[in-house]
């Protein structure tokens, strides 16, 4: 089910109206229905993964708890194992063996198991990658004694499958989410308001800005050097905000739903653009799966608290890794890469840039020439994207995107740099009645009058 | 009254209000540019309907012109010139089904000037590959814009998908298991009886050993577009028509159907007198029902030569002008057989 179709706008109240009629005891339950109904309207067969995901990691870290030494160590491993074993099925199979001869050859006589290599190459269950993190995140939190294991089945499956960040994020640790999760919940007005405020602005982020930046970018990308040159880079600069504006407004509108069952969900981008460098960067952006990697894998690495050597391999098996999960395809191991590698420039570099403007526009000069990896489907079209930046394509066309498009993500930049560091629904808070309902009718009215009309899904639910 | 009531009053008010105003604003200045871009059939009947005797509603066939072509008018415009004292335009947007002309026609305007409409009948359409068509779900997203609703809500129904939203890859599963399951039924011997054994059975050998393999593949494209027998019961094509004939009975609009030519003599040819069998009889299939039914439906099946046809390596309704004039003008005689305005010469401005 997506957050902006209709079917959601009926979903909500249905299960805000009958999560709060319902007495305490039951509303675990009622949730985790609600969450897998939510889950399931995509295709219910992925419900099988969600559910061995849970059970997997439910018991794992129950053993984790009960046993000591190698043996705890082992069931960290079968739940780790189990996880990526199920990820890598289903995302990477195809990517590393599907395709190449050898396998294609050798499924060739079976129809059957053709079939399977080909579905594994087309399968992907929506948000794997989310709560498959989330749900490993539980079991090493587990074995690390950070986290005491959830003794109730049903409740555990409530936290891996929690539906306003189930298939995009933000990744939420267990020690968060769960404990808010069990609490009782009142209907609070203030969490009304804070909930609202945040959907309203996630649909406005999301279906304004996001949906209508799409066609540029969709022009581009599919037809590289078609264009004056500057329309390839105007791609490239829209679709930054483009992707940028459709996660921000997935996590906005997860943070708004479960504000409105009194759930604080965690903040996962603060203003990324406004980054003075790399490392500033990737402290906004994306924030619960960077700070995933820092705990889960950096820091057990040795962190920053090892040889200059192994601190390079540290930051590079990072960013290698973070590309790999976003997807199975070179593009994504060439972005993570390049954002390694910009890591590193930025460490050793003995160039200071101290004025921030600079330093703010060349960092976002670096993550938009990232994004091009990002965007496109293949390495070619990468480079074919560059080349049509670079004018070496000869493009003579102009390109018919509408010029309001750009007033939009004037207004959207406005509003970012007006709301400072706060969270949208803090930020109305500063504006007296009169002000502040003027701010929501005028957001509700472009999204009503020039959204995107088009099948938009998020870009982050293919991850 | 307590505060958190007379809040939640004002603040229901003001969105509502904003609502309101969104909708009125929507209409009056973004609609128009929207629609001709997001409805365009629509659009056009906003304007036509009250400067036309006759619609024709149409799909590229309508305007197909071969490059070769000097007279690059359309069926419909041909239509026009053979009626005097009548006035015909058409509406048409590619890929468009009797589903997509169902809500256009529909909002029709009962005070407008139109009388009747000319209403395409694709073959093909009834078939499994263009009811389990990818562009289904682009079709049905377009629809959301000719629904009778204040045209804020259809722009809400299409941004939040409020349309039916075929999964792709189900609907090509669906198509597939038509071609594996569903059996022809004929009173004469046919050697297959699913769609997929006969697209197996075709065989076309070169002279030198192998296969000739584009042959095969247009042979293979003909028999999923036309290897099919329509089920009056459970179609979605033939409830389309009827809806249109239901709608038209209500308006008191004269309705004509126009079947399409198909390339019939290319399909014998290469595929054999069984497919054409399957041709001949779903058209005549039609023919019948919508005659019974009040429509007047003109037979254009079989009114092209093969020569005529555009495109030789794909099943298209697309014809050169002698085609396209020979569909029009068995179109115009029935047309002027039928409708009494061609006794009075008119002197209506012409476009």
């Amino acid at each position: 089910m997506l957050f902006n179709s209709w079917i959601f706008f009926l979903f909500l109240p249905l299960v805000f109206t009958g999560y709060f009629l319902l007495p305490h005891k039951w509303r675990g339950f009622f949730l985790l229905i609600a969450s897998y109904v939510f889950y399931g309207w995509w295709q219910w067969e992925f419900l099988l993964i969600l559910g061995f995901t849970t059970l997997v990691d439910y018991f794992c870290a129950l053993k984790i708890q009960d046993s000591e030494g190698s043996l705890k160590k082992r069931w960290l491993i079968l739940s780790l194992g189990s996880n990526l074993s199920v990820l890598f099925f289903f995302k990477y199979f195809y990517f590393f063996f599907g395709s190449t001869d050898f396998i294609q050859q050798f499924v060739h006589p079976y129809p059957k198991l053709k079939d399977l290599v080909d579905f594994l190459g087309k399968a992907l269950p929506v948000g794997i990658s989310f709560y498959t993190f989330q749900s490993m995140s539980y079991t090493l939190d587990v074995y690390y004694g950070r986290a005491v294991p959830e003794r109730s089945l049903r409740q555990f499956a409530t936290f891996v499958s929690y539906f306003p960040q189930l298939v995009a994020g933000p990744i939420e640790r267990f020690t968060h989410l769960n404990e808010q999760i069990k609490q009782r919940h009142f209907i609070v007005y203030s969490n009304l308001q804070a909930g609202f405020r945040l959907m309203l602005y996630g649909f406005f982020v999301k279906m304004v800005i996001a949906d209508n930046l799409s066609y540029t970018v969709t022009s581009v990308f599919n037809e590289p050097g078609k264009w004056y040159f500057y329309w390839d880079i105007i791609g490239v600069f829209c679709f930054a905000f483009q992707i940028y504006s459709d996660f921000f407004g997935y996590s906005l509108i997860a943070q708004g739903v479960a504000k409105l069952f009194g759930v604080d969900l965690m903040d996962n981008f603060n203003r990324p653009y406004m980054a003075r460098n790399i490392t500033d960067f990737w402290k906004r952006w994306h924030i619960s799966l960077s700070t995933w990697f820092r705990d889960y894998l950096y820091i057990p690495l040795g962190g920053n608290k090892v040889g200059k050597a192994a601190w390079v391999r540290n930051i590079m098996l990072v960013f290698l890794l973070s590309g790999l999960w976003h997807g199975a395809n070179y593009t994504f191991i060439i972005w993570g890469a390049l954002h390694g590698l910009y890591y590193l420039v930025q460490r050793f570099s003995p160039v200071v840039i101290r004025n921030y403007y600079l330093s703010a526009v060349l960092t976002f000069v670096g993550v938009g020439i990232a994004w091009v990896f990002f965007r496109a489907d293949t390495v070619a079209q990468a480079m074919d994207v560059f080349k049509g930046m670079a004018g070496m394509l000869e493009g003579k066309r102009q390109l018919d995107t509408q010029p309001f498009i750009f007033l939009l993500l004037l207004i959207f930049w406005i509003m970012e740099l007006a709301r400072g560091g706060q969270r949208f629904d803090a930020f109305c808070a500063r504006f007296n009645s009169f002000q502040r309902w003027s701010l929501y009718s005028f957001i509700l009215f472009c999204i009503l009058v020039v959204c995107g009309t088009q099948y938009y899904p998020f870009i982050y639910f293919r991850f | 009254m307590n505060i958190l009531v007379r809040h939640i009053i004002y603040k229901s008010l003001a969105m509502v209000f904003t609502i309101c105003l969104s909708a009125f604003v929507y209409k009056r200045i973004y609609w128009i540019p929207e629609l001709k871009d997001q409805g365009p059939m629509l659009y056009n009947l906003s304007e036509y309907q009250w400067h036309n005797d006759l619609l024709y509603f149409g799909e590229s066939s309508n305007y197909w012109v071969a490059p070769e072509d000097s007279d690059k008018r359309t069926i419909s415009d041909m239509i026009n010139d053979s009626i005097p004292g009548m006035r015909l335009s058409g509406l048409q947007v590619p890929a468009y089904h009797a589903g997509m002309f169902l809500p256009v026609i529909k909002r029709i305007d009962t005070t407008s000037r139109v009388r009747g409409i000319v209403v395409t009948m694709n073959l093909r359409s009834f078939g499994k590959p263009w009811i389990y068509s990818t562009q289904e779900n682009a079709l049905m997203r377009a629809r959301c814009f000719y629904g009778d609703h204040h045209p804020l809500y259809n722009r809400m129904a299409a941004a939040l998908q409020f349309y039916k939203n075929p999964d792709p890859e189900e609907q090509e599963k669906k198509m597939l298991h038509a071609f594996e399951f569903d059996t022809l039924k004929v009173n004469f011997p046919l050697p297959f009886n699913t769609v997929k054994r006969w697209c197996e059975q075709e065989k076309f050998p070169l002279p030198g050993g192998g296969e000739d393999f584009p042959k095969r593949v247009l042979a293979d494209h003909y028999i999923k577009a036309y290897a099919f027998q329509i089920d009056t019961n459970t179609n979605v094509r033939i409830k389309d028509f009827d809806e249109i004939v239901k709608v038209c009975k209500q308006k008191n609009l004269k309705l004509y159907f126009n079947i399409l030519s198909e390339n019939v003599a290319w399909a014998d040819s290469l595929v054999g007198r069984e497919l054409v069998y399957f041709m001949r009889t779903n058209a005549q299939l039609l023919q019948e029902r919508y005659t019974r039914m009040g429509a007047i439906v003109i037979n254009n099946l079989e009114a092209v030569p093969g020569e005529s046809f555009g495109e030789k390596t794909w099943t298209t309704e697309h014809y050169d002008q002698r085609g396209r004039m020979i569909v029009a003008m068995n179109v115009a005689k029935v047309l002027l057989a039928n409708e009494p305005a061609n006794k009075k010469k008119s002197n209506l401005r012409r476009h």
